[in-house]
């Protein structure tokens, strides 16, 4: 009796030993595997997550990071693997957030200092072509005013870059004057043909309608980078052709090239860079390429839209610049009528003549002459009906829905922050 | 010459932008007293618009040429380029200088000096 509970007492704890060897054979199994799960995430992290982290936060890729190679399960494990990324990726942002920040405030430092004295000295080149009358200085004063134009130009765009201030005020222009303004900086400004006449309306002008103040530089030099790469990507004995069009809510400015195209690569990083609202000083490349990083950026910061494509209809590219109707205004042609003398009055009655011209004087006292009639050896000419009037009669809607639209004067945007 | 005015900042359109670059005249006959005139003919749609305004200026009366330069504030010399290019394009016409025809103009010196009294 005793033996066969002996025995039964045995068998039990043999049945309960083995069922024990069994369960902890299985729960070693089951650990062997989650280490080697384990292990192959840590390989999987180690040669795939974080390089493709790296280059995506460096900018190289736009694939997805890939995630874990198992969805996370809760443990620990899983998610302490799961900080680990973020708080690697959060590091590397930070980090590289600090040395834009201090590149860019070190950067603009120095662009001061220099741009301080390129305006210094093309101001002194401006000075020197008003008092020398000299047709050989000047033509030598033109090749640094040139240069000027073009170095100043250059300054401007690493300053939008850098998010620094654009550079100086200026009160609101015609939009020939700002397409000639650009032209101007850019070093083949003799292949560029600025048109403002419109083509859809019988040559009739344009000139009379400008941008607003705050928008006056960075339209300039939007244009000028357009207008430097027209003439890059063409033959050098092409034109490159400058129109403005009437269009929905605005004006475009088209800007097309007689060139060859820009290669596709080309074209990519251009279109990806016209995109952008930022641009990391790392895309500036080296050598630095800024045109299209400047455009865009000074597109997205004051309102106006850039597309480039290659119309299969010109051979080369076309830019279109729109200008929306609310950076539109009315220019004031410049009044240029001095008391405007009729002959016969001047025979007739002299004294009043004398009269009007006495009464146009500067502040100081002397007297400010206008145009006097002579005997001429050419014929006599009538008064030319002035030529301010005749703005195009299909642009008259269209101006003056872009007047009532920005219904701010011109004068009262003076003030305007333009830090960038 | 006048001393040049102090300008506070540089031009928009550079004066070789506005001369395509030339600074010699297609003409030596114009100095700063030369008078001009605009002349009927020409159709200005397709000129700058500094020719325009030079045609506008011109349109009345005759001006000088360091008196255009003065109203469109350009250098005389890229002003003497600019006219002469609208003299040979027919927009414009010299007089014979008037000191040469008439002498000085007794009434405009009278005024100029009556102008420097006040000054003082």
């Amino acid at each position: 009796m005793v033996r066969s509970v002996g025995a039964a007492g045995l068998t039990a704890l043999a049945v309960a030993g083995a069922a024990a060897i069994a369960r902890q054979r299985q729960r070693i199994v089951e650990l062997v595997r989650e280490r080697e799960q384990y292990l192959a995430e840590l390989e999987h992290l180690r040669t795939k997550r974080l390089p493709a982290l790296a280059e995506s936060l460096n900018g190289m890729s736009t694939a997805p990071v890939p995630g874990p190679l198992r969805q996370a399960d809760g443990t620990a494990v899983s998610e302490s693997l799961a900080e680990l990324v973020d708080g690697i990726e959060r590091v590397v942002r930070a980090t590289r957030e600090h040395t834009e920040q201090a590149s860019r405030r070190t950067l603009t430092g120095v662009l001061d200092t220099v741009r301080g004295l390129a305006a210094e000295q093309h101001m002194a080149v401006s000075d020197m072509q008003h008092r020398h009358d000299d047709a050989d200085v000047l033509a030598d004063l033109y090749t640094i005013d040139h240069a000027g134009s073009q170095l100043s130009r250059r300054l401007r765009g690493f300053a939008v870059l850098f998010g620094a201030w654009i550079g100086q005020q200026r009160s609101a222009t015609s939009l020939q004057d700002i397409l000639r303004g650009a032209q101007s900086q850019i070093r083949d400004y003799q292949r560029i043909s600025v048109s403002a006449n419109n083509p859809s309306t019988e040559g009739e002008s344009v000139g009379d309608l400008g941008v607003i103040t705050r928008v006056v530089e960075p339209l300039v030099l939007l244009v000028a980078e357009l207008l430097d790469n027209a003439a890059r990507y063409s033959p050098p004995y092409a034109q490159v052709a400058v129109g403005v069009q009437p269009a929905h809510n605005g004006v475009a400015i088209t800007i097309d090239d007689a060139g060859v195209g820009m290669p596709l690569e080309e074209r990519r990083r251009a279109e990806r860079l016209l995109s952008k609202q930022e641009v990391a000083l790392d895309e500036i490349g080296d050598p630095p390429r800024v045109g299209f990083a400047v455009v865009g950026l000074l597109a997205a910061r004051y309102g106006m839209t850039v597309s480039v494509d290659a119309p299969p209809l010109y051979g080369g590219m076309r830019a279109v610049v729109f200008v929306p109707n609310e950076l539109l205004t009315h220019i004031e042609t410049p009044e240029e009528s001095p008391v405007r003398e009729s002959a016969a009055s001047e025979s007739a009655d002299s004294g009043e003549g004398e009269a009007a011209r006495s009464r146009q004087r500067t502040p100081g006292g002397l007297p400010k002459r206008s145009r006097r009639r002579r005997e001429t050896t050419t014929e006599q000419t009538e008064a030319a009906p002035r030529d301010s009037s005749d703005s195009a009669a299909g642009l008259a809607a269209w101006q003056q829905a872009s007047e009532s639209s920005s219904a701010v004067p011109a004068g009262e945007n003076e003030d305007e922050d333009t830090h960038a | 010459m006048s001393p040049p005015r102090r300008r506070d900042r540089e031009a928009l359109v550079r004066p070789y932008l506005i001369t395509g670059g030339r600074a010699h005249p297609t003409r030596n006959t114009l100095d700063l007293t030369t008078l001009i005139q605009a002349t009927r003919h020409a159709d200005p749609s397709l000129l700058s618009p500094e020719q325009r305004r030079t045609l506008r200026l011109c349109s009345g009366g005759s001006l000088s040429i360091a008196e255009i330069a003065a109203h469109l504030e350009l250098p005389a010399s890229v002003t003497r380029v600019m006219v002469a290019d609208l003299v040979d394009q027919g927009h414009l016409a010299t007089l014979s200088t008037e000191w040469q025809q008439h002498g000085p103009d007794r009434e405009l010196l009278q005024e100029v000096l009556d102008g420097l009294r006040a000054l003082r």
